[in-house]
């Protein structure tokens, strides 16, 4: 735990050493992420659809996976960058180490830049869900937690898979973004526009619809199964499977070194 | 001129060694473009909008994948910035050419190369898909070839907004965020995020006043006949004018930058 | 049983193969051939505590390799290793704490941040307790002359203070051996002798085992006696410097200014390298002709002012012992 203070700490030092910068930085990656909001509003005027989707359901949907996608992007910097750490040597240094390799790997880097980001989705999931709940339940708020666990697990689970990838190919490995971006990109629109079978791919295959699609059904109100307040915690199966996935890895990185 | 020509094929083939992670790349806007047409078969299939038809849309999302190497505007060039803020730029002047034309040659042919590399297997997969998800045969030979000419044009309108957002971090000393701030302002101006037509009207009308759809959207729309040829041509002229307004304004900053650099000594 | 020990190491790479072109790109996307590497090769050897061992041979000889492998990054595929009673690699988390590394090309300390900052890291990192951090640190510190370099961040300092703060981090918590790749690694002359200080004052104040790597041989020659040697993954040759300069040193370069020489005396087992102006310079091939005989047949036949042996630089003869081994 200290030591996860320490890392924040040292990171944070490193951001403010360049100020302005730094300041540039928050502004544009949150600014980025209205732009795909309004994106996204865009389409829904455009086709005439804001009798059928609140704004609020799209804002909720939005958020949700950005506030996932943020906090993942901030904290599993060291995932999404694992190439560099493998290319220039410091996962052997993190190796040489006498600790937890997932805890060395999040302290490797941590992009304060994203906060912005996180803060921002945060406040706009906050606002949304409040305009969109009809009647508050315990199970209701429950629920909301919920979703932001769900997503912060999942998208690590993504990260962590994705980084798993660069031990076995460090080149164009762009490619493992897909799965992330890919995925914040489907979810960032309420998923009740996508044909069904799509649907089952995002449930099945990335489960991404359980921590918004399924969730946003029970808080509007159209199904009172008290299952779904605990749907989104599902994928804690991803996590775990990334996780080993990750560690089959790691031994082969042992072997090979490469 | 020559000494120009020469040098974007020289750069043109070191670009085209990176064939691995053009591979990667190739897969990525494979990916993307499928992503982009699921999304708007699930909007086209709730409403239709005048504007532009779902065959367009679709026209539009893989000319972009093909062609997104060509239109995305990016800092591609750390070293230029790092050269004039170090003083280093003082030995390019030395040399018989220059110095705004040999990095906007420089720059142009990084992004042809990585087009080369990537457009012709987006093209290949993206004619085989199943018709709901095809890419269309150009709607004419004329709009085919103005597609080919305004395609190039837009080139240039790119390569000459990255310059100024080079040269202006040197006047600000920082050019990561404010880079990326223009990127993501230009990037829904130019259609990146969704087809222009798509748009909200009140930036609608504001694209028309500024250089960024020039860059991929009237050539992707003129592909398709969603612009008509006679609007086709004006837009050669509108992107011919910009082209000017945009090195013209380089140029000048730079000459701006580099009294700056020879006052401080370097 | 020695302190490090190590026994029938090997470690074999497969590494694919690709023909160049656009071609061979996409065919090796689809089937790879593959070649395979002995990366390191029946290697044994034994390392004491306390001890100073240079271990070298050229590029891709498999360095590296061992490297990883002793300090438990890198899985052998056979043999046996002991260090300090761990086994590096299934012990790999207790067995770490008892080491520091030091790669010369990838630093620990943070770019952007003070020295000092990194220590604290590094402080919760191997949760050493507050007393004795602040002992080792104060040590190291004066041991190393970091005095004034700790609150300067390290973009800031020279190559050669960097290095002698990247080592002083590799020894925070104590280990009791410390593997250096290439330590010296683009320093300037004066910064290579105060590192080369260093290392030499922490072996013998802290009693620390040092193994490392350099292709710098006079780092070597001002460090240690004991190198092992190592070419195609293959032990090549484990013993003193001075060995291996007898090996394959065959001769000894003389230089003899004299006066009154009539003629020149015609010596077996020497070879006229340069002569002119009172002055002479030989090749002796000491297997053949001992120093002294040489000098005693120029006393016979002329006065001899003065007498300059020359040892053959380090490098040539580590040149000569690569080539010997054809590699």
């Amino acid at each position: 735990m200290k030591l996860i203070l320490n890392y924040l700490s040292i990171h944070l030092k490193v951001s403010l050493e360049y100020r302005l910068p730094f300041f540039f930085s928050l502004v544009s990656q949150v600014l980025y992420m209205f732009i795909e909001l309004f994106a996204v509003y865009a389409l829904f005027s455009k086709f005439n659809l804001l009798g059928v989707y609140s704004i609020d359901e799209i804002l909720l949907s939005f958020s949700t996976v950005w506030f996932a996608f943020a906090f993942s992007e901030m904290f599993l910097r060291g995932f999404d960058n694992f190439a560099r750490l493998i290319v220039n040597g410091s996962l052997d240094l993190l190796l040489v180490r006498p600790r937890n390799i997932y805890l060395q790997i999040f302290g490797s880097d941590i992009c304060y830049e994203k906060l912005s980001r996180l803060l921002a989705a945060l406040g706009l999931f906050i606002y949304s869900s409040g305009k969109l709940i009809k009647h508050f339940t315990i199970g209701k708020v429950l629920l909301l937690g919920n979703m932001l666990l769900g997503g912060i697990i999942l998208f690590m689970g993504l990260f962590i898979i994705g980084a798993t990838f660069c031990f076995y190919t460090i080149q164009g490995i762009e490619v493992v973004n897909v799965i992330t971006d890919g995925g914040k990109q489907f979810a960032e629109y309420p998923m009740r526009i996508y044909k069904k079978s799509l649907r089952l791919v995002f449930t099945f295959v990335i489960p991404i619809t359980i921590i918004n699609y399924y969730p946003i059904d029970y808080l509007m109100g159209n199904t009172t199964n008290i299952m779904y307040i605990f749907l989104p915690l599902l994928t804690f199966i991803v996590l775990l499977l990334s996780i080993n996935v990750f560690n089959f890895g790691l031994r082969k990185y042992h072997s090979t070194g490469s | 001129m020559r000494g120009y020509l020469k040098y974007f094929k020289t750069e043109l083939m070191v670009g085209l060694q990176y064939k691995a992670a053009a591979i990667a790349g190739i897969c990525t806007q494979l990916f993307w473009g499928f992503l982009f047409c699921l999304l708007y078969e699930a909007f086209y299939s709730y409403a239709n909008v005048d504007a532009i038809t779902y065959r367009e849309v679709i026209t539009y999302v893989w000319l972009m994948q093909a062609f997104f190497s060509l239109i995305y505007i990016k800092i591609e060039d750390a070293e230029i910035i790092g050269k004039i803020k170090s003083g280093t730029v003082a030995y390019e002047l030395c040399r018989p050419y220059n110095i705004y034309f040999w990095w906007f040659v420089r720059l142009l042919s990084r992004k042809y190369a990585h087009t080369l590399l990537k457009s012709f297997p987006v093209f290949v997969f993206a004619f085989m898909l199943p018709s709901a998800y095809r890419l269309s045969f150009p709607i004419s030979f004329e709009a085919l070839i103005l597609f080919i000419i305004t395609i190039i044009l837009g080139s240039f309108i790119v390569v000459g907004i990255s310059m100024l957002i080079h040269i202006i971090s040197f006047f600000t000393l920082e050019s990561k965020g404010i880079a990326s701030i223009i990127a993501s302002i230009g990037g829904v101006l130019s259609g990146m995020a969704v087809p222009v037509p798509l748009l909200p009207l009140v930036l609608i009308n504001i694209t028309k006043y500024l250089p960024f759809r020039l860059i991929g959207d009237t050539s992707f729309r003129i592909y398709s006949g969603n612009i008509g040829i006679i609007e086709a041509k004006q837009t050669i002229i509108l992107q011919l004018i910009w082209v000017v307004i945009l090195i013209g304004f380089g140029l000048l900053l730079l000459n701006k930058a580099l009294k700056k650099v020879c006052l401080q000594g370097g | 049983m020695s302190y490090i020990s190590v026994k029938h190491l090997n470690k074999e790479f497969k590494v694919a193969q690709r023909g160049s072109g656009l071609k061979n790109a996409f065919k090796s996307l689809i089937k790879r051939k593959y070649k395979i590497i002995k990366a390191v090769d029946d290697i044994s050897f034994d390392i004491e505590k306390g001890e100073i061992v240079g271990y070298i041979g050229p590029n891709g000889a498999g360095k590296s390799t061992t490297i990883k492998m002793l300090c438990g990054i890198l899985k052998s595929d056979s043999g046996a290793m002991k260090v300090a009673g761990f086994d590096p690699f299934k012990d790999r988390v207790k067995y770490v704490k008892n080491i520091g590394v030091v790669f010369g090309q990838k630093s620990q300390l943070w770019w952007d941040i003070p020295v000092i900052d990194s220590f604290e890291l590094l402080k919760s990192i191997y949760k050493i307790s507050d007393e004795e951090y602040n002992k080792t640190k104060d040590e190291l510190v004066k041991l190393l002359e970091l005095e004034n370099l700790l609150s300067t961040p390290v973009r800031q300092l020279s190559l050669g203070q960097r290095m002698r703060a990247e080592i002083a981090a590799s020894l925070l918590h104590n280990p009791k051996i410390l593997f250096l790749d290439e330590p010296t690694i683009g320093l300037d002359a004066v910064s290579k002798l105060e590192v080369r200080r260093f290392i030499k004052e922490i072996n013998r104040k802290r009693q620390v085992t040092v193994i490392l790597t350099s292709h710098d041989m006079t780092d070597i020659e001002a460090l240690t006696n004991r190198v092992i040697v190592i070419g195609h993954g293959k032990k090549l040759y484990d013993g003193t410097l001075t060995g291996i300069k007898k090996k394959f040193s065959s001769g000894r370069r003389l230089e003899i200014i004299y006066r009154d020489l009539v003629n020149e005396p015609v010596i077996k087992g020497t070879k006229i390298i340069e002569k002119g102006n009172n002055k002479v310079v030989l090749d002796v091939n000491i297997d053949e002709i001992s120093i002294s005989s040489v000098i005693k047949k120029y006393t016979d036949v002329c006065d001899i002012e003065d007498v300059n042996i020359i040892n053959e630089d380090i490098d040539n003869i580590i040149v000569k012992l690569y080539k010997g081994y054809d590699l």
